[in-house]
């Protein structure tokens, strides 16, 4: 439990540090932070993904420009719904329209917040999150001992 | 001392030749076969002189235009001063690195490692390398700061587009808005967008004009602007103090 502990910590710090430093600019429309609370609130117990949620939450606040914590609400929130969605829907596919749900409950907070529409930012978004998540369940399943079809 | 009558008249037939080649317009033939021979022989350095004459021409031209100038912004000073306007101040600019981003991808905030240390404050401007504008410093710590690019959606700016007309220039991640220009106003399309540093002479160019939204229900027109600044990958800006 503690090794399964320490290594969703690593990688949700890892993931928060990649938003941080950008290596692809803003040539990359994706949040690695939250793409990461998505898939802890996917793939482990509610009270794991919801302390995640919080403390990645605000930690991202306190790295961000604004002074309302609205990552906080945002994560804590994401991983409610995540965890409430698939108590009541169990089937394989379902995991892809909660993931997408999750997207888009992300984008309509974050436009709402600046109190802009960006389309065609939002467009790049979905496309370029949906790549990054692959490539995250493709990388960390083996290593969190997910099985594959559990995760697909 | 040796008598007149010493001196052969050897000498003084070398002495008349000598005199005779430097009077003889042969001299010059000389020189100009010589110079066609170096010429042939010596391409390179031939255009390279050519190059070097072209560049101390222009040297010159620019340090004639450079004194006109010094002139007419001393006679300018005078005018201001006689008309009882503001004076102009001088600029000076800081070089900082971008330490990290905002963790928001809807943000366009970055944090520098430059701050009150170094004479930065709120409301400073940034440039790129090719001086284009690229944000305004928002707050202001001992040994950092932050700064808003253009392109985050709370950017805004009072610009002039071209020669005439004048906006308000509003950020965003889809593209640069210019809000607020009245019909009347006449833009075209890839007119230059630019502001003046407050105080200053100094222009800084931002973009160009892309698109002209005219609809004729509302008031003003909505023009959407190419930012000069197109790399995405940034690591290092210039503040103007």
């Amino acid at each position: 439990m503690r090794e399964k502990n320490l290594k969703i910590f690593f990688t949700l710090l890892i993931l928060l540090l990649i938003d941080l430093l950008k290596p692809f600019g803003y040539s990359l429309f994706a949040e690695f932070t939250f793409l990461g609370i998505v898939f802890i609130a996917m793939n482990y117990p509610f009270r794991i993904a919801l302390i995640y949620s919080i403390i990645f939450g605000y930690l991202k606040d306190a790295a961000s420009t604004g002074n309302v914590s609205f990552s906080i609400f945002e994560f804590t929130c994401v991983a409610i719904f995540i965890h409430y969605f698939l108590h009541h829907f169990r089937k394989k596919e379902a995991k892809f329209f909660i993931f997408y749900g999750a997207l888009l409950f992300h984008l309509i907070a974050n436009n709402l917040y600046i109190h802009k529409t960006q389309v065609l930012f939002s467009i790049f978004f979905i496309i370029h999150s949906s790549v990054i998540f692959l490539l995250i369940n493709y990388i960390l399943s083996p290593w969190f001992k997910i099985p594959r079809a559990e995760n697909d | 001392m040796y008598p007149a009558s010493k001196i052969t008249s050897k000498y003084i037939a070398l002495c008349l030749l000598f005199a005779l080649l430097l009077l003889f317009p042969f001299k010059n033939f000389i020189a100009n076969v010589l110079m066609l021979f170096s010429d042939q022989r010596l391409p390179a350095i031939s255009q390279n002189s050519k190059r070097i004459e072209n560049l101390e021409k222009n040297n010159l031209l620019l340090s004639l235009e450079l004194k006109k100038l010094n002139i007419l912004e001393n006679e300018n000073n005078k005018l201001r001063k006689a008309l009882d306007f503001r004076t102009e101040k001088n600029i000076n600019i800081v070089g900082a690195d971008i330490i990290s981003f905002d963790p928001s991808s809807w943000r366009r905030v970055v944090l520098i490692n430059t701050g009150k240390n170094e004479g930065l404050k709120v409301g400073m401007y940034a440039i790129d390398y090719n001086g284009y504008l690229i944000g305004r410093i928002i707050a202001v710590k001992n040994n950092y700061s932050r700064l808003m690019l253009i392109d985050d959606p709370e950017f805004n700016l009072a610009v002039f587009i071209g020669n005439d007309a004048l906006g308000m220039l509003a950020g965003g991640l889809d593209s640069l808005k210019i809000l607020y220009i009245d019909h009347s106003d006449k833009i075209n399309l890839n007119d230059v967008v630019w502001f003046k540093i407050p105080l200053t002479a100094y222009p800084l160019y931002i973009g160009r004009v892309t698109k002209i939204n005219e609809n004729k229900e509302n008031l003003f027109f909505e023009v959407e602007v190419k930012s000069f600044n197109s790399n995405t990958l940034l690591n290092k800006v210039f503040i103007l103090k």
